[in-house]
């Protein structure tokens, strides 16, 4: 384990996953990642929890909107 | 264009909800869609206005000086700004930097520091993501005025 690994990740994080990016990229990624105080991977990891938690709160959002809008929908299920 | 590849850790939960994400949105691997996810996340960053931390190195670039000379300087970049020591007239070895814009080679504002510019360049970098370069003018005359 890297002394960036050690910093940035829960000691459960075993699993990796591979991302190609440019130069550009990967130095805004790290430039964030200092921001933040985490590494690079760091803050990938936790851009992509955030990506899937707004996702998940906008389906919920909409869907209860729908709800509200449309009851008769939702009334056979 | 070039690029590098580097791995990103997660545990088992993570790694099973990120194939997952990838999967609904079309991608063929989880690391095609924590690039995608990483980016955005900085583009709401630049849409809400906040300054983008960059990432300067040392480089060099071409700018265009103010009686229309193209003069290949060296200083520190982190696209698309790059930063010189001298003024709109050429370089020097006085204490004043220049910030440039890279793409058009156009300078954007003479200050004090390099740290001067640096903090206006993060401040210019969500604007000209939205693609509004002809608004610059507020937020440099603003950094002019406080660097003086």
């Amino acid at each position: 384990m890297s002394w960036d690994t050690k910093q940035s990740y829960p000691m459960t994080a075993l699993r990796t996953v591979t991302v190609k990016a440019t130069d550009w990229q990967r130095a805004r990624w790290e430039a964030e990642g200092k921001r933040l105080g985490v590494s690079r991977g760091a803050f990938m990891a936790w851009a992509a929890d955030m990506a899937i938690g707004f996702r998940e709160a906008y389906n919920k959002v909409t869907e209860d909107h729908d709800r509200e809008m449309h009851p008769e929908k939702y009334k056979a299920l | 264009m070039k690029t590098a590849a580097f791995t990103v850790h997660g545990t088992a939960e993570q790694s099973i909800r990120w194939k997952r994400a990838a999967e609904a949105e079309g991608h063929r691997s989880a690391g095609t869609w924590l690039a995608l996810a990483a980016d955005a996340y900085l583009r709401v960053r630049a849409r809400a206005g906040q300054p983008i931390a960059l990432a300067w190195h040392l480089g060099a670039f071409t700018a265009r000086m103010m009686d229309g000379r193209e003069v290949g300087v060296r200083g520190v970049v982190s696209p698309p700004f790059g930063v010189f020591c001298g003024n709109s007239h050429g370089p020097d070895g006085n204490k004043r930097r220049t910030l440039v814009h890279l793409p058009t080679g156009r300078v954007i504002a003479t200050l004090r520091s390099s740290r001067q510019c640096r903090a206006l360049a993060a401040e210019l970098a969500p604007v000209l993501l939205r693609g509004e370069l002809p608004d610059l003018m507020p937020v440099v005359d603003r950094h002019v005025r406080e660097a003086q």
